[in-house]
């Protein structure tokens, strides 16, 4: 059975990246060729719609289906209210700093985040700095995406295919649909991955429903089996690690480079308006169908409908149902689950590369010729590919650490965004600005080491507190010495 | 005021007590699905809140 399963799952992924990569080779005959400007970010002259779904499939990872499902099994509704959180935050920061970004990338010229940051403090070299320490925060991050799918993929073919398949797979895909078009396929094949990602979700949701419980009235009937699962605080959801989850995640909107670039790409005003209630729409409906499915299948599991996963070892909640589910929703969930991860992938990998093309541009002092700054994106892509394919391969340890840390250690770039916007003489500080982005990030590393080894000294909100103070009290300090 | 500190301070105002101090405090014994309902429409609230301001106001 699970071989029969794991045959369609195969070849309904392949079938799925094969018509992706139609919408991605379609996408490049509106390529302006020889213009990185047109490859990282489709000239800015992207749709709402489109923009949003970029955004949205960007944003939601396999994180979604198998992390947050565990964590609403395991934790209850304040797994909801950890990603609403996120979600109105994000609305908050697009509404305000996001639109001013989107501005000032057409007033100042910048196409991707390090050069942004290159115009905003006034030193050309910087952009290498927040490429470093970007690259650092979201290999890793990428990695756990691959990872997620290989095993995904062998897990659900009973082992048959093997881990690396699925790595390869996963990502010679995405790799093709970024060297092909840029910006342009891959804002396409978004679209949609994340139309995928919310139908496989829905399908796997209204299953659930109808098999568990035949109606609605039913579930809430059943759902105060759950006790203190359906408040805050509870048993998993202090305070403290509600904040402490929730404040990385925060700044999300303008900490992570691929979120940031996105914002310069809708072509005019209503078209970014149209992206953010897009977005929040979308995200919004997703974290409710997901969140409802992990208290769903807690439910279950507490009656005795499905097995019972051991709250420790949530992950293995999607997976698990997945063997109860009919054949066709298993394959379109499946699908939907590497559509989220491939669609985080691709994104990171070219916001990333386009990064280093720029930082290349300024380090010739402008002087490398725009169809190479294009080879050196796509040459990056590649590059940045293999390594994180290498990453996944190998697994080490510290890989989880980091990908773990990565919304936390980008934290500083937001500090210095919103610095950036609010103090008028930034751009007098140069090659100053490295010292609170450097030493903030370096603070975090180190403590995160250090709570490695005494978590139990260390509270959870530590991190994530000393990534924002060290580089605001650094950049203040700086400042003021500049002067 | 200006129009945009306005829809800063209401926003973060709006962040703190409603989706942090309220659910940890009036929801803090709740059962069923209220706290879950809260949630939702506190989003939902805010999403048109932000659609009115980025359409008349920004």
């Amino acid at each position: 059975m699970i071989f029969v399963i794991g045959t369609y799952v195969i070849a309904a992924v392949l079938l799925y990246f094969v018509l992706a990569s139609v919408v991605a080779t379609v996408a490049r005959r509106y390529l302006a060729r020889g213009s990185p400007e047109d490859f990282y970010i489709a000239s800015g002259r992207v749709g709402g719609f489109v923009s949003a779904m970029t955004y949205a499939a960007t944003t939601y990872s396999a994180f979604m289906m198998i992390g947050l499902v565990g964590y609403a099994y395991a934790t209850g509704v304040g797994a909801l209210g950890f990603e609403l959180i996120y979600l109105v935050s994000t609305l908050f920061l697009l509404s305000s700093i996001g639109l001013t970004l989107w501005r000032l990338s057409r007033e100042l010229g910048f196409t991707t985040p390090s050069e942004m940051f290159v115009k905003f403090f006034g030193w050309d070299r910087l952009g290498i700095v927040v490429t470093v320490i970007a690259a650092v925060s979201l290999i890793p991050y990428s990695s756990i995406q691959l990872i997620g799918v290989g095993l995904l993929l062998h897990a659900i073919t009973g082992g048959v295919v093997p881990y690396w398949f699925g790595l390869v797979v996963a990502l010679v895909f995405p790799l093709f649909w970024g060297v092909v078009a840029g910006f342009r396929s891959i804002a396409w094949t978004d679209a949609v991955q994340g139309m995928v990602m919310l139908g496989g979700s829905l399908a796997l949701l209204s299953w659930v429903l109808l098999w568990g419980f035949g109606s609605w009235s039913v579930f809430v009937s059943k759902v105060n089996v759950l006790g203190d699962l359906l408040h805050v605080p509870n048993r998993f959801w202090s305070v403290e690690v509600f904040v402490a989850f929730t404040l990385p995640w925060a700044f999300f909107a303008i900490s992570n480079p691929q979120v940031v670039q996105r914002l310069y790409v809708p072509r005019d005003r209503a078209s970014f308006t149209r992206m953010v209630l897009y977005f929040a729409l979308f995200g919004l409906i997703y974290t409710v169908i997901v969140t409802l499915l992990g208290l769903m299948v807690r439910v279950l599991a507490e009656f005795g409908v499905v097995e019972y996963v051991d709250p420790r070892r949530r992950d293995l909640v999607t997976p698990t149902l997945l063997r109860y589910v009919p054949v066709p929703i298993a394959v379109v969930v499946s699908v939907s689950i590497v559509a989220a991860a491939t669609s985080t992938l691709n994104s990171i990998l070219l916001t990333l590369s386009s990064m280093v093309a720029r930082d290349l541009k300024y380090m010739t002092g402008g002087r490398l010729r725009p169809e190479v700054e294009v080879r050196v994106c796509q040459l990056f892509i590649v590059l940045f590919s293999l390594i994180t394919l290498v990453f996944a391969a190998l697994r080490p340890g510290y890989i989880v650490d980091l990908a773990v840390l990565s919304s936390t250690l980008l934290l500083p770039l937001a500090v210095m965004t919103l610095l950036a916007l609010v103090d008028t003489r930034s751009r007098y500080l140069g090659k100053l600005a490295t010292i609170p982005l450097i030493a903030s990030v370096s603070t975090t590393l180190v403590l995160a080491y250090v709570r490695k080894v005494f978590a139990h000294y260390i509270p959870a909100l530590t991190l994530p507190t000393t990534a924002l103070l060290t580089s605001l009290v650094l950049y203040l300090v700086v400042r003021a010495l500049a002067r | 005021m200006s129009r945009y500190l306005l829809h800063v301070v209401f926003s973060v105002l709006y962040i703190v007590v409603v989706m942090y101090v309220v659910p940890f405090t009036v929801f803090s014994k709740c059962c069923d699905l209220a706290l879950y309902v809260y949630w939702v429409i506190a989003v939902l609230l805010y999403l048109l809140y932000v659609g009115m301001y980025l359409r008349f106001v920004r």
